[in-house]
């Protein structure tokens, strides 16, 4: 079906009818009023996001970290209570050791390599009273003793 | 193309849905199995100390070396390369590391370090370690039978470790962990921790070198005696402590005697014996006690007696005699006892046989320890008063009879023997085990009389047990000499049991040898034994020689003087430092004249009379004999004591 002519020729009519209009600016250069609280709001977020992802990385660092220590700490804490099961070790052989080395029949069997006899039975004697010293008869025979004993160390009084 | 997409997603799908949704609780289940872990910790065992801190078992940490079959492709390989190193049989060893289905098998426990080390020195793929606890008597075989022994898993079978074993053995704990596949402990896991509680030390009354010095004259004297089995036990008679508790086995065809082994018998305890004529004290003791004969009453003795159709006689034979008291105990004459416990009857006999401790154990807590054998009073037979009271159809241990003894010289009042003085628990905090209180048993003024009887026995020349006299001291003991069941055989057993000093009781000791075949008599055989044994372990305490006592010097005289009023306590203090006690015995001694009249009017004119008493009235002094001063001493003051009360 043909639309009716007089739809057509208006059409027409009116775009000529129209005043010719200035060529079109490029948007870029369109000037228009900034929202300045706006463009704040934005730099925040976005410095916001940006804050958020540092902190975030540095989280994960930090527990990363962390958990790097905990399971040091726990390897030393192992290390460490072998060690003392070691120490506590050496400590109960050296005191067998000592007990060995200290027990009578041990101490029996040195002192016979050594030459050593078991001592007899205990005996006791008697000190008599202390008295007045005696001055010896002969004046001279301190010096006599003395240079008959001494003489064999080879000094003169 | 898509098709196959689609099933395979479903098909992880469901197995995905199946593991987090429908299957859950197992899996985690096995996880948690995999990564979790419950180690044993094991408690370590107490350590057995004496009196000064000797050790005398400990345990201490030992490697055992096991082996994980299942990752041994060469079990005779190993078995070849380890066998030699560890010392063990190479076939059985081979046998254990074919066992391909278990994951586990010893290889050696409680190895020694340097085994372990060379062991694992070879790098062997399914070869480990793990500790273990191992027991230790660094002493060797010091009072061996005595400790005993435990089995691999430290649990006690012998002696001490096992009359004490709940004591020793601590409270096993357990830690709860997560590992990581190479064993490590997950970090931040759950983990539960109940510690081990360690045994209780224990701490005797032993001495070490007391103990051994005891068990090398035993085993001197069981060489000498070439006896079966020899025993000795020393307490503190004012404490009750046993000092020392010795076992011996007597010399074999291949070896000398020897120290009895932890997996024998501690026989002062659990080893009964008919003690002969040691017995005859209580005999004396209760009759004093009772006041059916009297302290200078004489006895005519014959030659033999006839009770119950059985004939008694005296190991010497002899004509009619006139005994005292005194001279029967010094003598040891059968006849003589027999007598004295017909007038104390039976009933008064076996209460008195109860009262010092025979037909119980003792206060000493010891796997196997005996209580002795002794007939009820309904069954008394027609010869029982003729054969108990002279040690003869009883038996006892030796700690019971001892134990009589201990009762003598704490002036009638028995003495709880202890072994073990104390426990330290795991925190190190002692915990003294105080010592019981004995009960009386006969008066103050009976044990005296006794202990004056007991003197004789060693002092006087004619007395059994003079081989037990010890210079400088005043010992007061009795010999006892019987034949073993079935009584057709020659066996005996020789026994001496004393206490010293006399006049200040300090230590009391018992030696029993068994089945001596050189000589058999106690005062040959036990007595000497008893001396040495005695000597030493007073010098040992830092007893000084007795007052009076020859051999004693003045100094000493004094400074025993001072130890009796300032050490002692309890009723032999009182003993002691009472008038009539065993110290005022040189004060009370009788004349001259009244002591030769004792020693003449009891020996018969056929018998050699001992040797006159000193000629002077004053106290026995440094210059006097032992012999001389016993033989007055017991008879005077028997003399001058007033009756026993009954």
């Amino acid at each position: 079906m043909t639309p009716p002519a007089e739809e057509a020729v208006p059409a027409r009519a009116r775009h000529a009818a129209e005043p010719a209009r200035a060529p079109a600016e490029p948007e870029g250069r369109h000037l228009r009023v900034v929202d300045e609280k706006a463009a704040r709001r934005e730099r925040q977020l976005r410095r916001g996001i940006w804050l958020f992802g540092l902190v975030s990385v540095v989280s994960v660092f930090v527990v990363v970290a962390f958990h790097v220590m905990v399971a040091q700490s726990q390897l030393q804490l192992d290390r460490l209570t072998r060690q003392t099961a070691v120490q506590q070790q050496r400590y109960e052989r050296l005191r067998l050791e000592v007990a060995q080395l200290s027990a009578p029949q041990r101490i029996a069997k040195r002192a016979e390599e050594l030459g050593m006899q078991p001592g007899g039975p205990s005996t006791f004697i008697t000190v008599p009273e202390a008295g007045a010293s005696r001055p010896t008869q002969d004046p001279t025979s301190s010096t006599a003793d003395y240079q008959k004993v001494k003489q064999h160390l080879g000094t003169r009084p | 193309m898509l098709v196959v997409v689609t099933i395979v997603f479903l098909v992880i799908g469901a197995r995905l849905v199946n593991l987090q949704a429908l299957d859950r609780g197992r899996y985690a289940r096995l996880g948690l199995d995999q990564r979790v872990h419950t180690v044993k910790l094991a408690a370590e065992r107490g350590s057995i100390f004496d009196r000064n801190g000797a050790d005398l078992a400990i345990s201490v940490p030992q490697d055992t070396l096991w082996a994980d079959p299942r990752v041994i492709s060469d079990p005779k390989g190993y078995a070849a390369t380890l066998a030699p190193i560890l010392g063990i049989d190479q076939t059985g060893l081979e046998q254990r590391l074919s066992q391909h289905d278990l994951a586990f098998v010893y290889v050696a426990r409680k190895a020694s370090p340097d085994l372990v080390k060379q062991v694992m020195a070879l790098h062997l793929p399914g070869i480990g370690t793990t500790p273990e606890s191992k027991r230790f008597y660094p002493s060797g075989s010091v009072a061996a039978s005595l400790l005993g022994s435990v089995g691999t898993d430290n649990q006690g079978l012998f002696g001490l470790e096992a009359g004490y074993d709940g004591v020793l053995t601590g409270r096993p704990g357990q830690v709860v962990i997560e590992q990581d596949p190479r064993g490590r402990e997950i970090p931040s896991s759950k983990r539960s921790f109940r510690p081990a509680e360690a045994g209780r030390d224990l701490v005797l009354t032993i001495d070490q070198s007391l103990q051994y010095e005891t068990e090398q004259i035993l085993v001197k004297e069981a060489n000498l005696a070439q006896a079966k089995d020899a025993t000795a036990v020393i307490v503190d008679v004012q404490s009750g402590d046993v000092l020392a508790m010795a076992t011996v086995d007597g010399p074999t065809p291949t070896q000398p005697a020897r120290v009895a082994d932890s997996n024998e018998r501690n026989r002062p305890l659990t080893d009964v014996f008919e003690p002969g004529s040691t017995n005859k004290v209580i005999t004396m003791a209760g009759a004093l006690q009772d006041g059916v004969v009297k302290p200078d009453e004489r006895f005519r003795i014959p030659s033999e007696m006839r009770i119950g159709g059985k004939q008694y006689t005296d190991d010497e034979p002899h004509g009619t005699l006139q005994m005292n008291l005194t001279d029967i105990m010094a003598r040891s004459s059968n006849l003589g006892t027999i007598q004295v416990a017909q007038r104390l009857g039976p009933e008064r006999f076996d209460r008195y046989l109860r009262a010092f401790g025979f037909g119980k154990k003792t206060s000493i807590r010891f796997p196997g320890q005996e209580t002795g054998l002794l007939l009820p009073l309904s069954n008394y037979n027609a010869t029982s008063m003729g054969s108990m009271p002279i040690g003869q159809g009883i038996a006892v241990t030796s700690l019971q009879m001892l134990d009589a003894y201990l009762t003598i010289a704490n002036g009638g009042v028995s003495v709880n023997p202890r072994l073990v003085a104390a426990t330290v628990d795991a925190n190190g905090q002692r915990h003294d085990v105080a010592s019981t209180r004995g009960t009386r048993v006969v008066s103050e003024q009976t044990a005296q009389l006794v202990t004056q009887m007991l003197e004789g026995v060693v002092a006087r020349p004619d007395g059994t047990g003079t081989a037990a006299a010890i210079p400088g001291y005043a010992v007061a003991g009795k010999t006892g000499t019987a034949r073993k069941p079935p009584y057709d055989q020659n066996q005996h057993v020789a026994s001496f049991v004393g206490f010293a000093p006399a006049n200040a009781p300090r230590l009391a000791i018992s030696v029993v040898i068994d089945e001596p075949t050189t000589k058999i008599y106690g005062g040959e055989v036990a007595a000497p034994a008893f001396a040495g044994i005695m000597q030493n372990a007073l010098r040992a305490v830092g007893v000084p020689p007795d007052t009076g006592v020859a051999g004693a010097p003045p100094y000493f005289q004094q400074q025993a003087k001072a130890w009796a009023t300032t050490t002692t306590s309890g009723p032999a203090a009182t003993s002691t430092t009472a008038p009539a006690g065993p110290g005022a015995t040189s004060t009370t001694l009788p004349t001259p004249a009244a002591a030769g009249v004792q020693g003449g009017a009891s020996v018969p004119p056929s018998t050699p009379s001992p040797a006159p008493p000193p000629s002077t009235g004053a106290p026995p002094s440094a210059a006097a004999t032992p012999a001389t001063r016993a033989r007055a001493a017991p008879a005077g003051t028997l003399t001058g004591a007033a009756s026993p009360s009954g």
